[in-house]
């Protein structure tokens, strides 16, 4: 349903984005999943980092099925897709301005939490089960910092909190609801290009301490497979360091820094292949990963 | 490219950078955007070859101390130097 255009200017993780829609569906989505994040208020003296539009279509895309645009700083990167999508655009609009405008951080793709002041970071391939680990974990006792991303300081090397939303697909969205039954999900959206998908609600906890950054401890490399008996090997630094740069946004962007900095990451850290089928048995398994 | 043709020209790095990472050895050149995993051997021509240039015969001679197996020093160099010539780590020019 179609109304006036509203704009809310959101503060998550060190980026403010200003989201402008007139669908109902994406602004009641906001206001569930975004509900403990702070509201800014806009101001000529408030630097926006992103201006992300949610509207139909125009009349002739939308001509023959209901389509959505997703606007970004005033230009249409992407094709349309089915009305029904138009909350997830926006999270993949997001998930790619981050992605192709910020360098002055190094981005890898990862999902990372934290606990007890030591940053995991779950790296690796989309379908290896990173979502699905991070959303478990932070349903048990670690702090949410982002399933997407993760964003390393290029001067201090802290990874930055970029909380939002954990995206779940298909069986990850039972699996997690009934591993923690009080968890907030948003919409499920059928048919999209990921299959269904639905978004997890951070915790209060994350969000409110969305400003605490931390050092990396571990990296991981997971793999869910169907059956596997839990399997935790070490891998080595130099290893480590590849995988990571292959999984970056903006690696060969930032030169030498970007090499640096991932190689000071690694050497501080623990680094490991990680196979798992039961989530019960990987949580454990986490919680008692070496300092 | 064979360790004759080699001998006549001078090697150098530019925007490479190596480091010692666990026990690993890693290089990244920003010409190419390339990193590699180095063995120890590599990593002492490269910094060998960061700190100066150097023709092959003098990479030979300072080469000779890490290297036990020296009958095959030269074949492991021309190997070595034509490997990283062609990822963006070393550069040559005529001596």
């Amino acid at each position: 349903m179609k109304s006036k255009s509203k704009e809310i200017l959101l503060q998550i993780g060190p980026f403010s984005v200003l989201l402008e829609s007139s669908l109902c569906a994406v602004i009641e989505s906001v206001n569930n999943l975004y509900a403990d994040f702070t509201i800014l208020t806009k101001s000529p003296v408030l630097f926006t980092d992103f201006h992300i539009r949610i509207d139909r279509a125009n009349f002739y895309r939308g001509y023959c099925r209901s389509q959505v645009q997703c606007y970004i700083d005033g230009k249409t990167p992407f094709k349309p897709l089915p009305l029904d999508q138009a909350f997830p655009f926006f999270e993949w609009g997001l998930n790619w301005v981050i992605a192709s405008h910020v360098h002055y951080y190094l981005l890898v793709h990862a999902a990372v939490v934290e606990k007890d002041g030591h940053v995991l970071i779950l790296c690796g391939k989309p379908g290896a089960g990173k979502s699905t680990l991070c959303a478990a974990l932070s349903c048990h006792g670690w702090r949410l910092f982002s399933d997407e991303m993760a964003v390393i300081d290029l001067v201090t090397n802290e990874i930055i909190p970029c909380v939002r939303p954990v995206s779940l697909k298909n069986k990850a969205i039972d699996i997690i609801s009934e591993l923690s039954p009080g968890t907030v999900f948003g919409v499920s959206y059928k048919d999209t290009a990921k299959g269904t998908l639905s978004h997890m609600k951070p915790s209060k906890y994350s969000v409110e301490n969305g400003d605490v950054r931390a050092f990396a401890k571990w990296v991981v490399f997971p793999q869910y497979k169907h059956g596997a008996a839990t399997s935790l090997k070490e891998l080595s630094k130099g290893q480590t360091v590849i995988e990571l740069a292959k999984n970056s946004f903006n690696y060969n962007s930032l030169g030498i820094q970007g090499f640096n900095s991932l190689c000071d990451l690694v050497e501080g850290s623990h680094c490991y292949e990680f196979e798992y089928s039961d989530l019960n048995e990987a949580i454990s398994l986490f919680d008692g990963l070496p300092v | 490219m064979s360790s004759n043709k080699l001998s006549s020209e001078i090697f150098f790095c530019q925007n490479v950078i190596c480091r010692k990472v666990g026990d690993d050895f890693l290089a990244y050149s920003a010409f190419t955007g390339d990193t590699v995993i180095l063995t120890y051997f590599s990593f002492c021509t490269l910094n060998y070859l960061l700190a100066e240039k150097l023709s092959f015969s003098q990479l030979l001679k300072k080469l000779f101390d890490e290297e036990k197996d020296t009958d095959n020093l030269s074949v492991t160099l021309t190997h070595t130097i034509n490997e990283l010539i062609k990822r963006g780590f070393i550069f040559q020019s005529l001596a």
